[in-house]
């Protein structure tokens, strides 16, 4: 199961538009499905756009659902530089969230706004940098196999979530399995344009991070390792760098930014933490790191792209008879194989050849 | 009645011409040398015959006949074998499921039963011993896996057997024991075609020998009316093979100096290459050869001294530079300690295919003061050194922003070379500096190295090609069995003498 | 005393083992061949919908077993196409053939039931009662017969060990390989049958919770070789039956055992064996690799 080399991602124009055409097909297919269902394409696009952009709520949850995917999406393309392919973002998100809201718990004393955003975050990082730096440790010196780790890793992050929100950080005046909320101090004000979406100065923060990451893996020593060991491990390593820290470094900070959810959901939107709020975000991730060819930069129109299907999604169950938002679904699955499926485009000169032969 | 046949055969890559006009014969029931130097063509030849790239013109006969062979399957029914440099072998898998595969005597079940006692009878009519039929192929030697494709092929009712290459991993007992078998196959009416560029061998074993030189035929002689001279000098070309012509500076007191490298008693063992109780010493302005059959402790050496980190677990002797212990030191230690590294095989631990010659030109060097400040690269300076560098090696194409998997062997070694000279080493280990490099290459490699210890560097050659080591070295170690059998000095390079020791033997 | 050991814990580890066992025996053909299969998750689930959704229409759970299989072996050469003829990322394709079947059952029970995701209830007279149990040994019997005794198991075995030797012996790597990605969708999606007219009486929403994964672990458990994945799959089938069995159980001190580190012990056994038998588990070499 040697990825690296596959997951390689020519950078090229030629390739960009590719990628665009890919995830567009994907869409427009995942549209002309609708039909089936008795709804025109057509309606069902004019109600995802409608929703997303509509109002200065509707914007407001779009940037909501970017954000996530602004961070999950990091959490996949930056172990790709390293030849890594970490399928845990989803995994890392829900422990990463639950350590933002156990940091609402154990700060109750602090009584500083920023100090209190300090501390959720760091314990957010931390926590889902460790959970990715798991699997990054189990293959720098187990060599087992990443994909293989993360997705058990996901599932071992919804057990122990679960264990802490029903048990030891349960909200004793809920009956829901949530923690205990969090004070004032941690919350983040979302932005009043908004009309009441829960989003604020942090799609800012967080676009401005993507851009300091780009800049960081493109230039400093550091970037240049994890590139070196994606590229080839065993040059790498005759010449100085060690994948096994690549590997483990990468994987650490890709979880901890999907860590970082905990600061979208927990300190900006319901302030504890919910059993089962993140739905798939992690794999989204995916997608949408794809979709920006393993592009830094390109993260943030990609995730935006998902954070409009997302928001959209969500009225279809109001605004159509037959369409839910599991369609969301059905078109991130296809847009993921539109991009990933570069193979189409000589698939389709070669029947084109042997058609003209 | 000829085995095979090539007409004017020609075969093209792209403008590349790997065989222009080969023709020659290969008798039934002989066994056939195919020679040349690196890149001359005849594996190409081979896989031509063999369908794996079709000719582009000209005839091959069968048994008398013109045939178009155009895939591996078809050329197998046609009683065509090939045991190729890099077996086609399933580690896992017993050598019996490995040997009748696709060919299996059963309808839907295997029939092991059948298909083994057919094999124990095969064994026996061509003398091949062999008696480990359900035994993983990755528990056998080499030449026992060797041995397990020839049956293979014999299985499958190959009467023709094309070997590539097949001494180039083997010690010299399963040398011998491998002429051994071919002559038998021989003697039961097998034809037999030996790719090699080993003069001794084919000498030795062969009825006929063709050589062939850039893509074309030289011509064929009978083993037993012709020499080694006279093969080398249509392998080569000229006379002479070739020789180093550049100036070599006389140090005085050579003696005396310091050595820059002191290696005593290292052994690594419990690798699959050990190393046993290696102790010499390398000394400023001299070359020092490392020569030996390939797999006897050469690698690890080179591995142990460039990345000693690696084999913290089980090393155990002293290695200086300098005069200072570096038996745990990683790689970025031992270049700011003065070490230059041109590694084995550049391709897999040298580059970075799909990235330019600037970054290529950083890898181990992103470290360095000059190109990184503060965690950050210094890309701009790197690119420009780089520039630099192109002039200076004239490494083609001249753009630092080509990537390096787009360039020829050549100009790829001519970068690895560049930067491990660019910090200015006071040791370099370098290894097949020229392996699969073109012939113009070669000598301005050569002058880079020689010129290096001219200038007072101590250098270690790791080269498995002999003529390379006695042109440019000043004195070599000859390894066997992971340990030095024997140092020879210049000018006493005797090339039997020193073949003589890599076979075991004394001098 | 054997008795109530057999109807309390052996019958009943045997019955939730079954999917896995299915599931996990398609995974292993699928990735013996050399393709990667995380896909295993969606299949189930699209074969656990299916087969609901034709028993509750015929009334025969065996038609139901047919669906089952048929939409795993769509989904499964969908996934075939997509990494065989497009080369696309086996792990990036077979998780995005994961989200799209996540969408399937909801999309198409809105069209069909008016609910998003679930199936209406069949009747107890229509659901197996222990056919796929007898099944399930003879797929695995013939599994083993078929992976060490014949031609096919011994040309699937080196399409993933070593394809260039399959390829040069004259045998088509891809034909194995589709064969491989084919045997998986058919048993992946029997496996979800038996989730839902065998282990239930309907489909409910995200009914596979994981066990594609967890067969999919089985399968490396068990070094890709047939008993052993089996064998794989009945200790997480004991797991699974003791995180049913314990809940609410107090085993010490004053607090009932929490279910969720029951639930996690499959994912942590499985990192467990990953992290500690290095180099045991070794994957065939072409495993995820070209042909």
């Amino acid at each position: 199961m040697k990825n690296s080399e596959k997951l390689r991602i020519p950078q090229s124009a030629l390739s960009f538009l590719r990628s665009v055409a890919g995830a567009a097909g994907g869409l427009a297919i995942g549209l002309m499905i609708c039909t089936i269902a008795g709804e025109s394409p057509g309606k069902v696009l004019t109600v995802l756009v409608n929703s997303s952009f509509g109002s200065g709520y509707d914007f407001g949850m779009t940037l909501f659902y970017t954000s996530y995917f602004i961070l999950t999406g990091l959490a996949v393309a930056i172990p790709f530089k390293s030849g890594l392919f970490n399928i845990g973002g989803e995994g890392q998100l829900t422990i990463g969230a639950l350590a933002a809201a156990w940091a609402g718990v154990a700060g109750a004393g602090i009584e500083s706004h920023a100090l209190a955003i300090l501390f959720a975050t760091l314990a957010a990082f931390i926590a889902g940098g460790i959970w990715g730096a798991i699997p990054g440790y189990l293959k720098a010196r187990r060599g087992s196999h990443e994909v293989i780790t993360t997705i058990m890793m996901n599932f071992i992050a919804a057990g122990v979530t679960s264990y802490f929100t029903l048990y030891a950080l349960k909200d004793p005046d809920s009956s829901q399995a949530e923690t205990i909320p969090l004070s004032t101090v941690f919350q983040l004000k979302p932005f009043a344009v908004f009309n009441g979406a829960p989003m604020g100065g942090l799609i800012i923060a967080l676009a401005v991070m993507t851009c300091v990451l780009h800049l960081v893996l493109r230039n400093s020593v550091w970037g240049y390792r994890l590139k070196a060991t994606g590229e080839n491990e065993t040059a790498a390593s005759t010449f100085g760098i060690a994948a096994p820290a690549s590997w483990l470094s990468s994987m650490f900070v890709a979880g901890g930014i999907a860590g970082l959810t905990g600061l979208v959901e927990v300190l900006g939107n319901s302030h504890r933490f919910k059993i089962g709020f993140s739905s798939d975000y992690g794999f989204v991730g995916i997608a949408v790191a794809l979709v920006a060819r393993g592009n830094i930069l390109g993260i943030l129109p990609s995730a935006f792209l998902f954070g409009v299907l997302q928001k959209g999604a969500g009225s279809l169950d109001l605004e159509t008879d037959k369409v839910t938002r599991d369609l969301t679904y059905i078109i991130q699955g296809l847009i993921i194989l539109g991009v990933a499926s570069d193979g189409i485009w000589d698939w389709f000169s070669s029947i084109w050849r042997k058609r003209n032969a | 009645m000829n085995a095979i046949e090539f007409r004017k055969v020609t075969k093209k890559f792209g403008g590349f011409t790997a065989n222009r006009d080969l023709s020659f014969t290969v008798k039934k029931g002989s066994i056939h040398g195919l020679i040349g130097e690196n890149g001359a063509g005849k594996s190409t030849a081979m896989k031509v015959l063999f369908g794996i790239h079709p000719a582009d013109s000209g005839e091959i006969l069968i048994e008398d006949r013109v045939v178009r062979i155009t895939n591996p399957v078809h050329a197998m029914r046609m009683g065509i074998g090939m045991v190729h440099q890099h077996f086609m072998l399933a580690g896992p898998e017993t050598v019996l499921d490995n040997i009748i595969l696709g060919h299996e005597p059963g309808r839907v079940f295997v029939g092991r039963a059948r298909a083994e006692a057919e094999l124990r009878a095969i064994a026996k009519t061509y003398g091949l011993d062999f008696d480990r039929w359900d035994r993983p192929v990755s528990e056998l030697s080499v030449g026992e896996q060797q041995r397990v494709e020839i049956l293979k092929l014999l299985y499958q009712k190959s009467k023709v057997l094309i070997l590539d290459e097949p001494t180039a991993v083997l010690t010299p007992q399963e040398v011998k024991d491998l002429f051994g078998n071919l002559v038998r196959l021989k003697e039961e009416g097998k034809t037999i075609i030996l790719i090699s560029h080993k003069l001794k061998e084919v000498l030795g074993y062969c009825d006929e020998i063709t050589v062939i030189r850039r893509g074309e035929t030289v011509g064929s002689r009978k083993a037993s009316e012709t020499d080694d001279s006279e093969l080398a000098r249509m392998m080569v070309g000229r006379d002479v093979s070739f020789t180093y012509q550049g100036e070599r500076k006389v140090f005085a007191n050579m003696s005396d100096a310091k050595p820059v490298v002191r290696v005593s008693r290292l052994s690594i063992t419990s690798t699959t290459e050990p190393l046993r109780e290696v102790s010499f010493e390398l000394k400023p302005g001299e070359i020092l050869g490392v020569a030996g059959v390939q797999g006897n402790g050469q690698s690890t050496l080179l591995r142990a001294l460039s990345h000693p980190s690696l084999h913290a677990k089980n090393w155990s002797g002293e290695y200086l530079l300098n005069g200072r212990d570096q038996s745990g030191s990683d790689p970025i230690v031992l270049r700011n300690a003065g070490v230059g590294l041109v590694p084995e095989d550049r391709l897999s631990e040298g580059l970075l295919l799909n990235q330019d010659m600037t970054e290529n030109f950083l890898l181990g060097q992103h470290e360095d003061p000059r190109y990184s400040k503060g965690g950050f690269l210094l890309r701009t300076k790197a690119r420009a050194v780089t520039e630099s560098k192109i002039k200076e090696f004239d490494i083609r194409p001249p753009y630092p922003t080509v990537w390096t998997g787009r360039m020829s062997g050549g100009n790829q070694q001519k970068l690895v070379i560049a930067r491990a000279l660019d910090p200015g080493p006071s040791v370099l280990y370098v290894a097949h500096p020229t392996r699969g490099v073109d012939v113009g290459a070669i000598e301005k490699i050569h002058d880079a190295i020689v010129q290096e210890r001219n200038r007072g560097k101590a250098i270690l050659l790791f080269s498995s090609e002999l003529d390379e080591l006695m042109d440019l070295c000043d004195r070599m170690l000859v390894f066997y069995n992971g340990g030095i059998r024997a140092e020879f000095a210049r000018p006493d390079f005797d090339p039997w003498a020193i073949g003589r020791v890599m076979g075991g033997g004394d001098r | 005393m054997l008795e109530t050991l057999f109807s309390n814990w052996i019958l009943p580890t045997l019955r939730v083992s079954t999917p896995l066992i299915f599931a996990a025996l398609g995974g292993m053909w699928c990735e013996r061949s050399g393709v990667i299969q995380i896909g295993l998750e969606g299949i189930m689930l699209v074969g656990a919908f299916f087969a609901a959704v034709v028993t509750h229409s015929t009334q025969s759970p065996w038609w139901g077993l047919v669906a089952g299989m048929l939409a795993g072996l769509m989904l499964s050469l969908g996934y075939g196409f997509t990494v065989l003829k497009l080369k696309a990322n086996q792990i990036v394709s077979g998780t995005a053939f994961n989200l799209f079947a996540m969408g399937i059952p909801p999309f198409l029970s809105m069209i069909w039931f008016d609910s998003t995701g679930s199936t209406p209830v069949i009747p107890g007279e229509s659901l197996f009662r222990s056919a796929p149990l007898f099944l399930m040994g003879a797929v695995v019997i013939a599994s083993a017969i078929l992976y060490h005794h014949t031609k096919f198991g011994l040309r699937i075995r080196f399409a993933g060990e070593h394809p260039k030797a399959l390829e040069s012996s004259g045998i088509s790597v891809r034909g194995k390989r589709w064969q491989g990605i084919a045997l998986s969708g058919l048993l992946a999606g029997l496996g979800g049958a038996t989730l839902s007219i065998y282990l239930a009486s309907s489909f409910s929403r995200n009914m596979s919770s994981g066990r594609g994964f967890i067969a999919l672990a089985a399968v490396i458990l068990g070094r890709w070789l047939p008993l052993q994945t089996v064998t794989a799959c009945l200790l997480f089938g004991l797991t699974e039956l003791a995180q049913i069995r314990l809940q609410g159980v107090v085993l010490w001190g004053d607090q009932a055992v929490p279910v969720q580190w029951i639930q996690i012990l499959p994912y942590l056994i499985t990192i467990l064996v990953l992290a500690l038998a290095m180099g045991r588990t070794r994957a065939p070499k072409g495993l995820g690799g070209g042909e």
